[in-house]
């Protein structure tokens, strides 16, 4: 019992805890937005008094003389004033001196500080230029009028912009928040607004915000969408890569100081992930530090911005973003462009290679010739195929010739034998070559069986002669530009001269050929041809396969 | 010639103050703290009194309770001059007996017409 109330107790505690760290977590993110927007207005802050600063000098190194002796001391007392009031501003308005107040929790003594310390700067500068100005019908002072305005108006904005800081404090942060969303938001319609103006450009893109203030997130996100913007938001870094994971983003806008995972670490992940290397990343913190710049470029950030943005910076910095992503865009489809062609010209590389050859060619940038025992090499010629040319046009022929070769082609592939190139109306090719076969020149002669037939049925009264030998080759790749798979060597030259002394329409095969299909095949002696250097030879006319063995295992259907 | 007393500590103000109202044919006395500001409101019998907030030894909420407390000085209008823009500043300036206020940097047109408004109605 007593134990159990100890358990509801704990869980009581704990819950107050959740409470109690949440409540924390709200007002850290209040402070952080509060030292957000007066990190922003230092350098608005700056803005005039540099000018200010300027002028005096300017005036001051000019010809003093012809003014009043009171003129030239008021300079002077203006310029050092000026000078105090901008140290006063990189002081009390410093990242260093506002974090550490962020951390103390002591705002209000930055407040205190301004309104004391730099009101009273600033009143010397904005009295004496207007006391002057009211002079200027001195003749000596007519031409610095328009610079006592300068000082005057700058004196005047500086006075603005304090009391928009000072009156900051009474605003609550959901105000605050809408100033510094509202900055933002104006800043990307401008440049989503130029980018519609420029070219045809997308004229929407889809942001993707990350932030771990709710408030923030809400006001982006709403306001950023009736502008017709696809926005997505994130609460935490998990969150967002997950996002990141499922849909398309053209920017990412990331915060740097979030719980858990923060802007660095998805950051990181984005760049070490392929998918979502190529999205550009904006980081957004209050931290204006360089470390943090660096480090964010270093891990790959597009760019970075302190918050809440400098209108201008950001148009810059998003624009440069936006148009580098579809620089990008444009080199990715044409690399795709590239990679396609080169597809293609691969594939006509293989149309006119045998694919071992090709891959070899590919990874080598050339084919070393090679030598090849038993290779059956295989002729074929038309006979009549001369005169039929010239009782016929031309694109007659080459439309049937080129008929004869498709299909010829075809049954070589049948046949497992290798089409290696046409000579005019002959035709060569080789078994046993690249594919290793038990017997290339039964492969032949099935091939040349059946080219004979085919050549029959075109019906054009030509007839083929076909001649087989076999023996070693050499093989091999010529030519750089224009590729050509050739077969070299003895056989083949004596293939040829079997095919020239052949029959029309039957296969001729030379006794070394004969010798591999003899115990299968019924032949003719054709007699002995003469053979350039050999002596004799005795050619022989495939008639047939053995009665056992013409529909043998390896007969081609 | 109206006899302008002004109450403020820091030089530059008191310079700019001073020079600016000469110029518009005031006449010009300068306090430096609270208890000058007292003795000076005495023995000068100024027409206006601009009175900084933020004063040495005495400041210048306590010196406008002593004028306006005194029946000699009491009928000196005082302008409350500070940089305390705090909303509820002008009721505090008020209560503390001040006729008018001004925040600072000064707007010297608006006080002046302020000072004149005091001046003439009297």
């Amino acid at each position: 019992m007593g134990s159990e109330e100890r358990k509801t107790s704990a869980s009581e505690v704990s819950r107050e805890g959740q409470l109690l760290s949440e409540t924390n977590m709200e007002s850290d993110s209040d402070r952080h937005l509060r030292q957000a927007f007066l990190a922003s207005q230092r350098g608005e802050l700056l803005a005039p008094v540099h000018a200010i600063i300027e002028v005096c000098e300017r005036l001051l190194s000019g010809a003093v003389s012809q003014h009043p002796e009171e003129f030239v001391s008021d300079l002077q007392l203006m310029q050092s004033a000026g000078h105090d009031l901008q140290l006063l501003i990189d002081d009390i308005l410093s990242d260093s001196s506002l974090q550490l107040a962020s951390i103390e929790g002591d705002l209000d003594s930055i407040r205190s500080r301004m309104r004391h310390d730099m009101l009273n700067k600033l009143n010397p500068i904005i009295n004496y230029s207007e006391m002057w100005l009211e002079d200027a019908d001195d003749p000596s002072l007519e031409a610095v009028v328009p610079d006592l305005k300068m000082l005057y108006e700058c004196g005047k904005r500086s006075l603005e912009l304090i009391d928009r800081i000072l009156d900051s404090w009474d605003v609550d942060s959901i105000d605050l928040a809408e100033l510094n969303a509202g900055m933002v938001i104006d800043t990307v319609e401008r440049i989503f607004d130029d980018a519609s103006n420029d070219t045809s450009a997308a004229v929407t893109g889809r942001l993707l915000v990350v932030d771990d203030n709710q408030t923030n997130r809400e006001i982006l996100q709403r306001r950023l969408e009736t502008y017709g913007h696809s926005i997505s938001s994130a609460p935490d870094g998990l969150r967002a890569l997950q996002m990141l994971e499922q849909d398309d983003f053209d920017l990412v806008l990331l915060d740097i100081v979030m719980p858990e995972m923060d802007g660095f670490d998805v950051l990181q992940r984005m760049k070490s992930d392929e998918r979502l290397r190529d999205i550009p990343v904006i980081m957004i913190s209050a931290l204006n530090e360089m470390d943090v710049v660096v480090r964010c470029i270093e891990s790959g950030a597009e760019d970075y911005l302190p918050k809440p943005f400098n209108p201008v910076l950001l148009k810059a910095r998003i624009g440069a973003c936006l148009e580098k992503k579809a620089l990008h865009r444009r080199e990715l489809e044409y690399l795709k462009r590239i990679e396609q062609q080169k597809k293609r010209a691969d594939e006509l590389l293989h149309v006119i290679l045998p694919t071992e050859i090709v891959t070899e060619l590919k990874t080598t940038n050339a084919v070393i010739p090679r030598r090849y025992e038993n290779v059956a090499v295989l002729f074929a010629d038309l006979v009549n195929f001369t005169s039929y040319c010239d009782h016929n046009p031309a694109e007659e022929v080459v439309e049937r010739l080129q008929r004869l070769v498709v299909e010829w082609e075809e049954a070589a592939l049948r046949h497992q034998v290798e089409k290696i190139k046409t000579i005019g109306d002959s035709f060569m090719a080789a078994s046993g070559l690249l594919k290793r076969s038990e017997n290339p020149v039964l492969n032949c002669i099935r091939c040349g069986l059946e080219m004979i037939e085919i050549t029959q049925k075109l019906a054009t009264g030509w007839e083929l002669r076909v001649g087989i030998h076999c023996g070693p080759v050499v093989a091999g790749v010529l030519g750089q530009r224009q590729y050509l798979f050739d077969l070299w060597g003895d056989t083949v030259n004596t293939a040829s001269r079997v095919e020239s002394h052949g029959v029309p329409g039957a296969v001729a095969l030379s006794p070394l050929a004969w010798q591999q299909v003899k115990s299968i095949s019924v032949g003719t002696s054709l007699g002995a041809i003469p053979l350039k250097g050999k002596g004799m030879m005795t050619l022989y006319r495939f008639d047939g396969f053995n009665e056992t063995t013409a529909e043998g295992p390896n007969t081609a259907p | 010639m109206p006899k302008i007393l002004i109450v403020e500590d820091n030089e530059l103000n008191i310079d700019m103050l001073s020079r600016r109202l000469k110029k518009r044919e005031f006449e010009v006395v300068i306090a430096e703290d609270g208890r000058q500001a007292c003795e000076l409101a005495k023995s000068e019998s100024p027409d206006l009194i601009l009175m900084d907030m933020h004063l040495p030894v005495m400041d210048g909420w306590e010196a406008t309770r002593q004028i306006k407390s005194d029946e000699q000085t009491g009928g000196i209008p005082i302008i409350a001059l500070t940089a305390d823009a705090m909303p509820g500043d002008r009721e505090k300036a008020i209560d503390a007996g001040c006729d008018d206020y001004e925040t600072k940097p000064i707007a010297f047109k608006q006080l002046l017409t302020k000072m004149e408004q005091l001046l003439s109605g009297d």
